[in-house]
């Protein structure tokens, strides 16, 4: 029965082909969609992903990461004195203004770093190494965002909020959620270029011994300083994706983009099946005369649509691989962790399987007494 | 083991549609030995082919009793009579109807997955049956790669396969000339001779009525086995080459 269902399927190449660009289609769009997404919601979260914070204290109701206010530098003490708490550092998250050459502006977002335990300190360096950390009015941009400030090079001198600021390094990658520049500084130029008062910044990174329950140590630290938001780096992460997720819908359009495609890959797939199935409808008919059931005609219409499965799937996962490889960019990366890739095959088989169901209802109610009627 | 292989009382079989009605067959009362190679002969509309199918489990009498190999099959459901089709009755069809794109080999072979044979041993099953239709020299062939006769009688090793009781021919030689017909269906009467098939054969080429045991006329949907057919069979067993039109 294999080889019947198998050869009455390659004896149709363009039904065959239709099917399987259904599948490839399918699989290619709920991974490329899903990694966009991924890729895109993840940049909602770069800055806590990329810092070694285990707790993060924030203005109160601070909701992404971002889009940070001042916090006293004055509670910082109460924190540090607190038992299992190895290290607390403030840190800056704030919007400035560029001035540029052509007399236009630009938007960046200030990144301060206390020098004494460099938390929160770029990623990706490329060039430069920790320089601006420790020289006065020096920043390290990201070499993709060097356009934005009139191609600047290392050694050039930008004005940040009427500021003097020196570019001594490279990111390579480094772009947010908002793609308005990163500009990592130290935390005394930071509070120049966005312009913070004295004594005020935006978080304070907490380390925690180790050991120590990083739930029970934010419950203590939110009791010690009841007007801020204190939030562990795996819930501060989350809810600066779902800041995005909810203020932007682009969960919606990208499930209902990939829906739709799991939708137009599912009518591909069914409608080739079903062609297939009615071009062969005398063949059917004869295999029930020679006493086939239902059952076994069944058999023939899912090995098809495995075969369609698994070959659909394994030159789409092909295509995902080369967008993977070829298309993701720091702007638009493409991450597809492998619940997606999983989940992706999975749906790929259930749309086989599911439109197998229209042939076989179908060929089910053809009557094997066609075949004796000349 | 009972020699009695079909055994029919009184079947009766209308066809509806919407409103009209049409009656087929009347009352068909009729047995069949074992070992006997019975031709079904009648005017075009007299019911061979229905009755046929209802002798393969096909079709369903309206009323009347059919027992076939001591089964009765007017009680059947569908997955019930599909099953015994597979076991017990091989069926070789007008057109053939091999599937395109398989070799000779996996045609046969098909009827043998049915019944659930492991694929190696269906597979030296479907070279033997074809062996005994003279076709071991074909095995390798596509359908579309062989003559008319050559099909014939591809189809009849897979109405073998599985060794059932009962063949049922459906005008096994209309779609073939006058030498491939003879040529089948002379391999067809030798191999269920030999094996002990019991044959029912729909036909209305009376240059093959020779080679039948006994012939019943299909006449409005009523048998009647006295007939010209008859009297061509009985001449013709005698030496003498006549057709039923020249004994009319």
């Amino acid at each position: 029965m294999l080889t019947f269902a198998l050869k009455i399927l390659l004896s149709n190449r363009g039904k065959l082909i239709t099917a399987l660009t259904g599948v490839i289609f399918s699989l290619v769009l709920v991974n490329v969609q899903g990694g966009l997404y991924m890729g895109l919601i993840h940049k909602a979260s770069l800055l806590v992903d990329h810092t070694d914070a285990d707790i993060w204290v924030g203005k109160r109701l601070v909701e992404n990461v971002d889009l940070a206010s001042d916090i006293p530098i004055e509670w910082l003490n109460r924190l540090r004195g607190l038992q299992g708490v190895v290290l607390a550092d403030p840190y800056i998250v704030q919007p400035g203004i560029a001035s540029l050459p052509d007399g236009g502006f630009e938007t960046l977002w200030i990144i301060g770093i206390d020098p004494s335990s460099k938390i929160g300190a770029a990623w990706n360096v490329d060039e430069g190494g920790e320089t601006y950390v420790y020289r006065p009015d020096s920043i390290t941009i990201d070499r993709l965002d060097a356009r934005k400030l009139g191609y600047a090079q290392i050694g050039d001198v930008v004005e940040i909020s009427g500021h003097r600021a020196k570019i001594t390094g490279f990111t390579d990658g480094v772009i947010g959620f908002m793609t308005t520049p990163y500009v990592f500084t130290s935390i005394d130029s930071a509070r120049q270029y966005a312009r913070i008062r004295e004594g005020y910044c935006s978080y304070f990174l907490v380390q925690a011994a180790d050991g120590v329950n990083v739930d029970q140590l934010s419950e203590e630290i939110r009791h010690l300083v009841p007007g801020a938001s204190v939030y562990t780096a795996d819930e501060f992460r989350q809810i600066s994706q779902d800041y995005w997720m909810n203020r932007t819908g682009i969960g919606i359009s990208f499930g209902l983009a990939t829906v739709l495609g799991l939708l137009v890959g599912l009518l591909m797939v069914a409608q080739s099946l079903y062609a297939l199935a009615l071009d062969h409808v005398a063949d059917f008919a004869t295999l029930k005369a020679i006493g086939a059931e239902n059952g076994q005609i069944l058999q023939v219409v899912l090995v098809q649509a495995a075969f369609i499965a698994v070959i659909g799937t394994l030159i789409g996962m092909g295509i995902v691989w080369v967008a993977e490889t070829y298309c993701s960019t720091p702007l638009a990366p493409i991450e597809i962790p492998p619940v997606l890739r999983i989940g992706g095959i999975g749906l790929v088989a259930a749309i086989c399987l599911v439109a197998s169901v229209l042939p076989f209802q179908r060929l089910r109610r053809i009557d094997p007494a066609i075949v004796l009627q000349g | 083991m009972s020699q009695q292989i079909i055994l029919s009382s009184g079947i009766e079989k209308t066809y509806r549609s919407g409103s009209i009605k049409t009656s087929v067959l009347h009352g068909i009362d009729m047995e069949v030995l074992r070992g006997e190679c019975v031709f079904l002969v009648g005017p075009s509309g007299s019911g061979k082919t229905t009755l046929l199918s209802i002798l393969g489990c096909i079709l369903s009498p309206d009323r009347g009793l059919l027992r076939i190999l001591d089964h009765d099959v007017s009680t059947l459901n569908t997955k019930e009579k599909a099953r015994f089709r597979r076991e017990n009755i091989g069926f070789v069809f007008q057109r053939f109807h091999l599937f395109n794109g398989l070799r000779a080999w996996e045609n046969v072979k098909v009827a043998l997955d049915l019944l659930g044979y492991p694929s190696r041993t269906a597979q030296a099953e479907s070279r033997r049956l074809l062996d005994l239709v003279g076709l071991s020299d074909r095995a390798e062939h596509r359908s579309s790669q062989l003559s008319m006769g050559q099909r014939q009688r591809v189809a009849l090793a897979r109405a073998l396969a599985g060794d059932p009781e009962l063949i049922l021919a459906d005008e096994p030689t209309a779609s073939l000339d006058a030498e491939s017909g003879l040529s089948a269906m002379k391999t067809l009467n030798r191999l269920a001779k030999s094996l002990g098939k019991t044959v029912v054969v729909v036909t209305h080429d009376s240059r093959i009525f020779s080679l039948a045991d006994r012939i019943l006329h299909l006449v409005d949907g009523r048998i009647n086995e006295s007939t010209a057919e008859q009297r061509a069979l009985a001449l013709n067993r005698a030496g003498q080459t006549v057709s039923a039109n020249d004994v009319r």
